[in-house]
């Protein structure tokens, strides 16, 4: 699974990572609508690198994060665990009906995902500012330990406000760890207004270039971008790969895009069914 | 509650204008009238609550009155070693105030979890730590807090403030809600609406017991934690680890006080993180430490020390 992915992807692929897109949106607007819990925009907003990340480069084997050839995923934006349960299980790590069970009493598939609670869920998250630090950490071991395996790391852009990612930032440089990516869903929208009006993060690119990274800027929501930018940090030898994914938050229902308050607000039955009917349009 | 904090902080800062509010990105559909009608008044940190104390602490160096509100299970743990330093040890006038104690932000798991606030903030000098029951007792510890010379902490559930029966707030001073001789029930912060079912409940079973609410946690009331206790036996009730919270507190100072005890029992969260998606009712019930069964495990108790 460490061999790089051809650097594009041709019409089949790209088909496959639509329709991967689409069941990823479907399926969190489900478990939100249904259970009443779970973060709707932040899913929306990463469903397009999480559908090129599983269709094309992690397959169904990112599960074990001790064995050092494989690659690993971290959602470190723990928020957005819908999505990443409805990417495991429309790539086939476990049986998709066992979406029904999101935020269910008993069950493991929690608004943040708990580590070992569903196969290829490698870790916990749900406070942010953890994942990049887990990440270096993972990507080291699988270095000491001889292995090829890559450890790909999502990150909020609102996340990046925490300094503790800009520590782990720095020791991903000083350890050369190449075998490290990040990719930053760069939606400008975080939990009480916009990166603007927040802290204004400005170019992230040229944030993590100048702490030695190798960073590009991307569309997120192109999975020809998205394919073409893993495929060369999958290729990476020296230095540790940003990927800034700008990205709408909410994207792919209009009534959800670009608003704070989609953070938050489970759909209630009028949007559900709008919803539905938008994305299945697409 | 998160409205009562609301409403206690448009005045404070209408009443002096030193007073400003500090959030890490909480706050949403709560803060909002705040920041309109004291707009340089308000500072959004971003997602940093390590930044949202330190520049608290700094504002208090430079006079003001600064309010720094995050989330219980991200302030104290996250911005721990800022809240030592910079507030506590240079002992400035800081109100510390955070939403989701303990459990109760139920079903989102450990992450958002509390549960270990209270060891936390009570080792602290310099820091008064204050859970308020309801939103009439946070409105006046925030009040409290503004007047202060010194740091104050302020953590409040995330579930809506109860209906408990009207009392007055002496800050340090345990709430009596109800006397009776069989036992008494020193109840933290929120857990004061579950311990008074749980004495209801009782009265009907025959067994009387006296509810206290403890709403300052940091410093204690010795002389009335074992004036309080002369019934003999005596219940802690708290939402939090049960080495994090005030049980053991409360039975040293009875032990020291040389209190005469025929039961003393801990009701607090064991030592485990949350497992599987469970809501606040259903982790409180699965803990013991919801109404109905505080009453069984208390009736038990009494019935074994009769
Ligand atoms: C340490 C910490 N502080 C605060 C929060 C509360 N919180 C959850 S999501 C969120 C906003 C995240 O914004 P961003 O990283 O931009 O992600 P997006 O939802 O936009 O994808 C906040 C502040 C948290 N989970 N962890």
């Amino acid at each position: 699974m460490s061999k790089p992915a051809a650097r594009s992807c041709d019409g089949r692929q790209l088909e496959y990572y639509r329709s991967l897109s689409k069941a990823i949106r479907l399926d969190v607007l489900e478990m939100t609508y249904r259970k009443k819990a779970g973060f709707i925009g932040t899913s929306f907003s990463c469903a397009d690198v999480l559908a090129v990340l599983y269709g094309g480069f992690l397959g169904r084997e990112a599960l074990h994060p001790q064995d050092p050839d494989e690659n690993t995923f971290l959602l470190s934006k723990g928020h957005g665990a819908s999505a990443w349960y409805a990417a495991l299980a429309n790539v086939g790590y476990f049986p998709r009906e066992r979406l029904s069970e999101f935020n269910t009493s008993g069950s493991y598939l929690g608004v943040h995902p708990k580590r070992g609670g569903l196969p290829g869920v490698a870790a916990s998250s749900g406070s942010l500012g953890h994942g990049l630090g887990l990440g270096c950490g993972l990507a080291q071991a699988k270095r000491i330990r001889g292995g090829a395996g890559r450890v790909c790391v999502l990150l909020g852009d609102g996340e990046c406000n925490e300094g503790s990612v800009w520590e782990s930032a720095m020791f991903a440089v000083r350890f050369g760890l190449s075998n490290l990516i990040a990719v930053v869903d760069r939606n400008r929208l975080q939990s009480y207004g916009s990166d603007q009006d927040v802290l204004n993060m400005g170019d992230m690119a040229v944030k993590f270039q100048a702490f030695g990274w190798n960073a590009v800027e991307l569309d997120g929501h192109d999975h020809r971008a998205i394919h073409a930018a893993l495929a060369n940090a999958w290729a990476e030898k020296e230095r540790p790969t940003a990927l800034i994914a700008n990205t709408v938050k909410g994207k792919g229902c209009s009534l959800f895009e670009n608003l704070v308050l989609w953070h938050y607000k489970w759909p209630e039955e009028a949007h559900y069914l709008q919803a539905r009917k938008e994305l299945e349009g697409q | 509650m998160r409205n009562a904090f609301l409403q206690a902080m448009l005045e404070g800062a209408a009443a002096d204008e030193r007073v400003s509010l500090l959030m890490a990105e909480t706050g949403f559909s709560v803060v909002e009238p705040f920041q309109q009608r004291f707009p340089d008044r308000f500072y959004n940190t971003g997602i940093a609550e390590q930044d949202l104390v330190s520049v608290a602490a700094g504002m208090a160096l430079g006079g003001l009155r600064p309010v720094a509100y995050s989330m219980s299970a991200f302030l104290p743990s996250r911005g721990f070693e800022q809240i030592k330093i910079d507030v506590c040890y240079q002992d400035l006038p800081v109100v510390l105030v955070s939403t989701g104690t303990g459990l109760s932000y139920g079903n989102l798991g450990a992450t958002h979890h509390a549960a270990e606030e209270s060891a936390l903030m009570r080792a602290l000098p310099n820091l008064t730590v204050f859970f308020p029951a309801c939103g009439e007792e946070l409105g006046e510890m925030f009040r409290y807090g503004l007047k202060s010379e010194h740091p104050t902490y302020i953590s409040m559930p995330k579930t809506a403030s109860p209906k408990l029966p009207e009392h007055q707030f002496v800050p340090g001073r345990p709430v009596c809600y109800r006397t009776g001789a069989d036992g008494t029930i020193f109840a933290v912060g929120h857990s004061a609406a579950e311990a008074l079912r749980a004495a209801e409940q009782l009265e009907r079973q025959g067994v009387h017991m006296s509810v206290y609410g403890l709403h300052t946690l940091k410093p204690l009331d010795a002389g009335e934690i074992c004036t309080a206790a002369n019934t003999g036996r005596v219940f802690v009730v708290e939402e939090q680890q049960r080495s994090a919270g005030v049980g053991g507190d409360i039975a040293r100072i009875l032990l020291e006080g040389g209190a005469q005890l025929k039961t003393f029992r801990s009701f607090a969260v064991p030592d485990q993180f949350a497992g599987p998606v469970l809501s606040w009712q259903e982790q409180a019930e699965e803990y013991g430490l919801s109404g109905g069964r505080l009453a069984q495990s208390i009736l038990d108790a009494v019935k074994g020390t009769a």
